[in-house]
């Protein structure tokens, strides 16, 4: 992590600002979708997490996305906008930015399809997120519960498949292009040490 | 090959959560009268069942002039606690009129005595909703301009 450069991390808080952002903007017309299904929430989430999985992606140090989710409660909680999780919100973002880390290890360990790990990140990042906040907040069961986990899982997966096309076209503004040669791969573990050494 | 069983597993789920919709949405309550909404669970009021009690007071139009109004309804700290919904003077409520105009509120403006109300007849006339029959107002005294006197108030979201 120390030999990271300025750049990456930059791009990182960028990705932490507008997942932010971008939550609060699709909210409304998420909204109109979790208030026909009677749940309350799991789009805006899987949306916001879109940009966790990118920088996860696009900046190959292990860790990153957990980082990006306790920076991004840390603005949280200095802008007063916590939500119904009051001072348990960090616990909501750093779950899904380790639920992403683990994903990308297995995903690099395994030299899997970087489309099918993105996805497999947001999927498994937002239904992790929707879990923690029912543990905390909702305390819904039953099909209300499985609803929310399978709506958090359906918008993850579009959400992952978008993080990729976004990623592919964002890869060039980082230092990252020449390192994924293999393009459609995940980076190795021995590409992972290479790009942090 | 693999592009086609992620498609194969969004149509999978999509399929799972088409019918965990409809089953969910025939489990909910009705969407008749006040609906509060709290911790993922919703609460439906019938405007006829409110434990009515008469208020007054003064409410200020964007133009600045004063009127002054007698009401019925209940007070809504009143209402959310008979509903055993607790707020704190953090939380974050916003009430939502079925045209979807909605106003924010503070929790400490609720728990202030005598500031918050949900009002089911103005000056002795019934308040309707949008379609007719029995509707309700938000009203919060205090406030420089009745922004927040939110009309046709169909649903309250606690956070």
């Amino acid at each position: 992590m120390k030999d990271v450069k300025i750049r990456d991390l930059i791009f990182l808080a960028l990705c932490c600002d507008i997942g932010l952002l971008a939550k609060r903007m699709i909210s409304p017309f998420a909204n109109v979708i979790t208030d026909f299904l009677k749940i309350p929430g799991g789009i805006g989430t899987s949306f916001s997490l879109m940009f966790l999985v990118i920088g996860a992606d696009m900046i190959p140090v292990r860790g990153c996305a957990a980082l990006m989710g306790l920076v991004q409660s840390v603005i949280m909680l200095s802008l007063g906008m916590t939500g119904s999780m009051g001072l348990l919100a960090p616990i909501g973002y750093i779950v899904p930015g380790i639920v992403i880390d683990l994903v990308f290890y297995a995903g690099r360990k395994t030299g899997s399809d970087r489309a099918a790990v993105m996805m497999a990140a947001n999927m498994l990042a937002s239904a992790s997120a929707g879990l923690t906040a029912n543990l905390i907040v909702f305390r819904l069961k039953g099909i209300p519960l499985a609803l929310y986990v399978t709506v958090a899982l359906i918008s993850g997966a579009l959400c992952g498949g978008l993080a990729y096309i976004l990623a592919k076209r964002l890869r060039p503004l980082t230092g990252t292009a020449k390192k994924n040669t293999a393009d459609g791969k995940c980076l190795s573990e021995k590409d992972m040490e290479r790009a942090e050494s | 090959m693999k592009k086609k069983w992620m498609i194969w597993i969004i149509v999978l789920l999509a399929a799972a959560a088409a019918v965990l919709g409809f089953m969910n949405r025939q489990n909910s309550p009705k969407d008749e009268g006040l609906l509060l909404q709290s911790g993922g669970n919703t609460t439906a009021v019938a405007f006829e069942k409110l434990d009515q009690i008469s208020f007054e007071g003064d409410l200020v139009n964007g133009k600045g002039e004063v009127s002054h109004h007698e009401y019925k309804g209940v007070e809504l700290n009143a209402l959310l606690t008979a509903n055993k919904i607790r707020i704190t003077e953090n939380s974050v409520l916003t009430a939502t009129s079925e045209d979807n105009y909605s106003a924010g509120l503070s929790g400490a403006e609720v728990l202030e005595a005598g500031k918050v109300y949900v009002a089911v007849s103005a000056d002795g006339k019934m308040l309707e909703g949008i379609e007719g029959g029995q509707g309700a107002q938000l009203i919060v005294f205090g406030d420089s301009n009745s922004k927040r006197a939110v009309r046709y108030l169909k649903k309250i979201d606690i956070r």
